[in-house]
C-alpha cells in the first residue's frame, strides 16, 4: 500500500460493484468491499491493496470495523436501493466520509436523494438515455 | 386518522390490527403475496400487496393525505427509505419507523424520522428488567431525540426511599413524571411525592444523563 492511495469503501460486489473495484485499483486506490455473500468475491482476483469482507456494509459495527471514518470514498452498489440508501446516509451522517456515491435505481427515489444532498445515479435512467442516445444516431 | 403501514409482519400486522379496532382508517402494504394474502384474511380490503418503499405505491395508497406512515419492515434500509419518501415526496407529516440496529436510531433520527422504536434496544431493555429488578426500561426517545423517556425500578435499601421527589439528587435536565407503586397504582411524582421501594420512577431524561438518574434512583444507603 502507498501512503498517498486513496482509501476507498464499495458496499456490493455485483457486476458493477466488482468492475468499480478493478478500475479503481487500477488506478492506485486501496480498495475495502463489502458484501454479504462471500460467492460474489469470485468476480474479483486477489489483489495486495484489495481487501474483501464478507459483511453487511449497512451495519455501523462492520463500518465500524473496516475504519470507514477513514475512507475518503464510499460507494453503495447492492442490488437493493434501500441497502444503498441506507449504506450511503450511514457513511454520510454517521462516518462524515467526505464522498458518497449510491445506485438508487428507481429514478423518483434518485431524484429525491439527489435534492437531499446525495450523489445517486440510476443505472435504470442511464441505461434508458444510451439507448434513446443510440437510437438517435441511427435516425 | 389515516395510517399506512409498510411491512405486514407481526408488528406491522398488529399494528394495522390495533389501529383499526380504535377506529382509524389504515392501510397495510406488504410486499411477499403469501404473506399479505394471510394478512388479507383476517383484516380484509385494507392490505395491499406491493413494496412500499416505492414512490408510485405510496401514491396509490393515498400518502399524500396520510397522516402517518409507519414502517415495520424486518430491514432497516427499508423503513428507512419507506419513512424519508413518505416525508419528501409525500409530505406526511408523521413517519414512523422500527430499527433493528441499534446505531441506526441516531441516524434515523438525524434524517428527519420523528417517532423511532428501537427494536433491539426494547427487548433487551425487557430482559434486563426481568433478571434484574433495578434496572432501566427505555420506553421512547422524544421528537429531537436528545431526550428519552424511562421507567427506573428502585430497589430496597436505595438511598432515595423515604425521600420526596423535590429532595431527590435529580440529574440537570431531568424531570420526575411519575411514579408507579409496587401495587400497580400511578401517581403523579409531585416535588412533595415520597419514594418507596419498589416503586418504577417514570422520567423524561437527555441521552447523557440516563446513568446519573439511575444510580439517583438505585444507588444503596
Amino acid at each position: 500500500m502507498t501512503s498517498d492511495a486513496r482509501r476507498v469503501i464499495i458496499v456490493g460486489c455485483g457486476r458493477v460493484g466488482g468492475m468499480v473495484a478493478e478500475a479503481l485499483l487500477e488506478q492506485g486506490d486501496d480498495v475495502t468491499i463489502l458484501d454479504t455473500n462471500q460467492e460474489h468475491f469470485r468476480r474479483l482476483r486477489e489483489h495486495a491493496r484489495l481487501h474483501m469482507v464478507a459483511a453487511d456494509g449497512t451495519s455501523v459495527e462492520t463500518l465500524r470495523s473496516v475504519n470507514a471514518g477513514g475512507a475518503e470514498v464510499f460507494i453503495a452498489l447492492a442490488a437493493a436501493d434501500t441497502t444503498n440508501a441506507l449504506a450511503a446516509q450511514t457513511a454520510h451522517v454517521l462516518f462524515r466520509v467526505p464522498r458518497v456515491v449510491c445506485r438508487i435505481n428507481d429514478p423518483q427515489r434518485r431524484d429525491m436523494y439527489g435534492r437531499l444532498g446525495l450523489r445517486a445515479v440510476s443505472s435504470s435512467r442511464v441505461v434508458a438515455d444510451l439507448v434513446l442516445g443510440v437510437m438517435g444516431e441511427e435516425e | 386518522m389515516y395510517a399506512i403501514v409498510v411491512g405486514g409482519g407481526s408488528i406491522g400486522y398488529y399494528l394495522a390490527r390495533g389501529l383499526l379496532i380504535r377506529g382509524n382508517e389504515v392501510t397495510l402494504i406488504e410486499r411477499d403475496p403469501v404473506r399479505a394474502n394471510a394478512r388479507a384474511e383476517d383484516l380484509g380490503s385494507i392490505v395491499v400487496t406491493s413494496d412500499g418503499t416505492e414512490p408510485n405505491v405510496l401514491r396509490d395508497s393515498g400518502a399524500a393525505r396520510a397522516d402517518v406512515v409507519a414502517a415495520t419492515t424486518g430491514d432497516d434500509g427499508a423503513n428507512l427509505v419507506a419513512c424519508q419518501v413518505a416525508k419528501h415526496l409525500f409530505n406526511v407529516p408523521r413517519t414512523m419507523s422500527v430499527v433493528w440496529d441499534p446505531d441506526h436510531a441516531r441516524l434515523f433520527d438525524h434524517l428527519g424520522v420523528d417517532v423511532i422504536i428501537s427494536a433491539t434496544d426494547l427487548l433487551l431493555a425487557n430482559i434486563e428488567e426481568k433478571l434484574s429488578a433495578d434496572s432501566m426500561t427505555r420506553f421512547f426517545r422524544l421528537h429531537g431525540g436528545d431526550r428519552g423517556v424511562v421507567g427506573v425500578h428502585v430497589p430496597p435499601g436505595a438511598e432515595a426511599v423515604g425521600r420526596a421527589v423535590a429532595d431527590l439528587d435529580t440529574p440537570m435536565g431531568a424531570e420526575m413524571a411519575a411514579i408507579v407503586r409496587g401495587n400497580g397504582r400511578v401517581q403523579q411524582a409531585s416535588a412533595g411525592a415520597r419514594i418507596e421501594e419498589g416503586d418504577e420512577v417514570i422520567a423524561v431524561v437527555p441521552l447523557e444523563q440516563e446513568e446519573a438518574l439511575w444510580q439517583t434512583l438505585t444507588r444503596q444507603r
